[in-house]
């Protein structure tokens, strides 16, 4: 059965440029447009979540760490246009963040990331 | 002694009395008055006579008459004493034959006798003798000669005094000056009768530039000025009273005629009957010391003087809070003399919050036992100052501290600075912050439409597509590169105004065809958020200066501001004249702007509150780029605006 990606972001571009990257590697993507969406959409159990992390209303860390309360089985990715320093990454990394992906991003490395993380 | 030839003189009045006895009665009785007379004469001679027997025996001196050749005359009972023989073992024979005179004193005494019965002046004399026990005696030798017409020596009379206790005395200060001249203090040991110099020691003739002999035998006076002469009798008369030490100062002269300031310590030496022998003076030259303490004083006048005019507050607290002094300065400062607070307190002249944290701290300085530096506010004259102080605790000489002294220093000025200071530290901070903000906001809006335009093209470059996807993708990467374009605007825009580099092609504006062309552009826009936009021009408009492209940009950019904020309602552009410039206002009923933000609203990067929730898109550069065109029209931007009820944004350009 084909993975679950969950891709969170606030422009609408950006969700298309992944979801058709990841789709024509036969992943299956949902996609929110807020932070408030993506919590909806985590009844869809997706695999991985790639979360944007500047939004507005609620930021993809606060996102995250609702996340972190459910409990849930799942693999988050972050999406940021900022370079973060190795401390910040070391952070977020034992904080249970897999990966950190900076934009903009060449779609073969997010398939790349992608399937490392999914195997 | 005269009395004795005196009498062989009135034998011879006797015998021409008797020789007269035949002459007339009237020569009788003259002769009985002559004779009476001499009776007279002779009682008063023999009453001196016994008076001089009588002061032969009991003068303490020895006393011995002898005949030219030496032979012993007479002598008073004193010879027993000194001697040990009687008057009837030595009357009739020569003196320097008795063994009560050694033979070094003999030499001396046939000497100086030689040279009396040569009729030569002999100056006073010592000399030894041994009594029959071989107890040995120092006599002081006065001797007066008895001669005849012809000068020949007929008597010499011998008057010897004792002196061995004196000489004694002396002889022992003597010996002791060896280690007297090692003293740094100069001394000087003086006969007790005649006030002559026995004795010195080296640092005396160095002292007073005398040589040794120089001062020996000569009176003490002599080394003093004249009109101390009357306080050293006075001191010596005391000490030797007393038998306790003289201590005063004086002056000595030196040789040169020099005074020199000395204090002297004195003691008397007295003999067994407790008659002084000698006085020992010490001297100390007190030149320096006094010289030290005139510096002393100096300084101590010119601190004084100092303190009274220094240009700072200082003066001194007692632990219980009274003032005790105060330079002039510091009463300026309270506003009156220092005489107006001398003997006040803290608590009369401060607020008692002010005084008793003021006396906290100097009482903590005063139990610290050192001086500290403290600053305080305070109000003076009802006025706030900030005042830094250091505060020392005085000791006084038992090491006891009694107040404290304060050098204050009225730091206000230097306060206000220091918040100034600080609120521009603050204001840097946040600017600082908004710059990093800004450099977020700004990252992300560049890389946003990057990340599409990157994504798509990859995918289209890695795969063939269908016509109809690459049609899709290719518009999505189009309206992208059109979103990067005008936010790459924006910035060039901002840093032009900021580097005041932006060029504006001035000339006469139409306003309200630029209203009416601004309207046009957005009613697009507004129709799609079913929003009315209109606009209402007052009056006849003044022709303004000014760039068409860039008022209109301005305009622009409210109205699509006013759109974006706005959800239901309308936008009214409004236009008109006020103190002679021309207005453009556009005005919504939109969310409104909270008070917090207004003042905030025009400066460049503000928007985002925090970096990762924004209301809104958009660089947050729109509102900073309006305020600077305008401002480099010579106009001005403005917003009223309350949260909820909608906003009005202005503008304004100065008529030409």
């Amino acid at each position: 059965m084909a993975k679950k990606i969950l891709v969170v972001d606030n422009e609408e571009d950006i969700l298309a440029t992944v979801k058709t990257a990841l789709e024509s590697n036969n992943y299956t993507v949902i996609t929110a447009k807020s932070g408030k969406e993506c919590l909806e959409k985590l009844e869809e159990k997706p695999d991985l979540i790639l979360l944007d992390v500047m939004m507005p209303e609620m930021s993809g860390w606060d996102v995250y760490q609702k996340i972190k309360k459910r409990k849930l089985n799942v693999r988050v990715v972050f999406l940021t246009v900022l370079e973060a320093s190795p401390k910040r990454k070391a952070e977020l990394m034992s904080a249970g963040i897999v990966d950190y992906i900076t934009k903009p991003f060449s779609p073969n490395a997010l398939l790349e990331t992608v399937r490392r993380i999914l195997g | 002694m005269p009395v004795v030839w005196k009498m062989g003189k009135l034998r011879q009045c006797k015998m021409a009395a008797k020789s007269t006895k035949n002459s007339s009665r009237k020569e009788a009785a003259k002769l009985e008055r002559e004779l009476e007379k001499l009776h007279r004469k002779r009682a008063v001679q023999e009453k001196e006579l016994e008076n001089c027997r009588a002061l032969f025996a009991t003068l303490p001196e020895m006393i011995i008459v002898l005949d030219p050749k030496g032979k012993v005359l007479d002598v008073n009972k004193n010879v027993y004493k000194f001697t040990g023989y009687s008057k009837k073992e030595v009357a009739g024979k020569y003196i320097f034959r008795f063994p009560f005179i050694p033979l070094k004193s003999k030499k001396i005494l046939l000497k100086k006798f030689a040279a009396r019965v040569l009729g030569k002046k002999v100056e006073p004399y010592t000399l030894t003798i041994k009594d029959k026990k071989g107890k040995q005696y120092e006599m002081k030798i006065v001797a007066s000669t008895i001669r005849d017409k012809q000068g020949r020596l007929v008597k010499d009379l011998v008057v010897a005094s004792d002196i061995t206790e004196e000489q004694r005395t002396t002889n022992k200060l003597k010996d002791s000056k060896i280690y007297l001249d090692t003293m740094g203090d100069a001394l000087v040991v003086i006969n007790g009768r005649d006030k002559r110099i026995v004795a010195v020691n080296k640092a005396f003739t160095k002292l007073g530039g005398y040589s040794e002999k120089e001062t020996i035998g000569k009176n003490i006076f002599k080394i003093f000025p004249k009109r101390e002469k009357a306080k050293h009798k006075k001191e010596m008369r005391n000490a030797a009273r007393t038998g306790k030490a003289a201590k005063f100062d004086a002056i000595a002269l030196t040789k040169s005629g020099k005074e020199i300031p000395v204090s002297i310590s004195g003691t008397a030496v007295l003999d067994s009957k407790g008659r002084p022998t000698n006085f020992v003076w010490v001297f100390r030259d007190i030149s320096e010391k006094l010289e030290a303490e005139e510096m002393l004083r100096e300084s101590e006048e010119k601190y004084r003087h100092l303190v009274e005019n220094a240009g700072e507050p200082i003066f001194s607290v007692k632990v219980d809070g009274t003032f005790i002094s105060m330079n002039k300065t510091a009463a300026n400062e309270l506003g009156g003399k220092p005489s107006d607070f001398i003997g006040k307190t803290m608590g009369d002249l401060f607020p008692k919050k002010i005084a008793d944290g003021q006396m906290r701290t100097i009482t903590h300085a005063i139990s610290k036992g050192e001086g500290i530096d403290s600053e305080s506010k305070s109000v003076v004259r009802g006025k706030e100052r900030w005042y830094s102080a250091h505060i020392e605790p005085i000791k006084n000489r038992e090491g006891k501290i009694n107040f404290a002294q304060l050098i204050v220093h009225d730091i206000t000025p230097l306060k206000k600075v220091e918040e100034e200071m600080a609120k521009a530290f603050v204001e840097l901070k946040k600017l600082d912050k908004l710059k990093a903000d800004f450099m977020n906001i700004a990252a992300h809006e560049l890389k946003t439409p990057i990340t599409p335009i990157r994504g798509y093209v990859e995918i289209m470059l890695n795969k063939e597509l269908p016509r109809e996807k690459e049609t899709q993708f290719l518009s999505i990467v189009h309206r992208n590169t059109l979103r990067l374009e005008l936010l790459i605007n924006d910035v060039l825009d901002i840093s032009r105004l900021e580097s005041r580099a932006m060029r504006f092609d001035m000339q006469n504006l139409d306003i309200v065809k630029i209203i009416k062309t601004v309207e046009q552009d957005m009613k697009a826009a507004a129709n799609e958020k079913k929003i009315k936009i209109g606009h209402k021009i007052k009056g006849k408009l003044p022709i303004v200066k000014g760039d068409k492209r860039r008022i209109s940009q301005v305009l622009g950019n409210l109205v699509k501001n006013a759109v974006k904020f706005t959800k239901k309602g309308g936008i009214t552009i409004n236009a008109f004249t006020k103190n002679g410039n021309v207005v453009v206002e556009v005005k919504d009923t939109g969310i409104g702007i909270s008070d917090e933000n207004i003042p905030k609203l025009f400066t460049k990067f503000f928007q985002a509150q925090t970096s990762e929730t924004r209301e809104a898109g958009g660089t947050g550069l729109g509102l900073a780029i309006c305020k600077g065109i305008i401002e480099e029209h010579g106009g001005e931007v403005g917003v009223k605006s309350r949260q909820g009820k909608g906003s009005t944004f202005y503008f304004s350009l100065p008529r030409k």
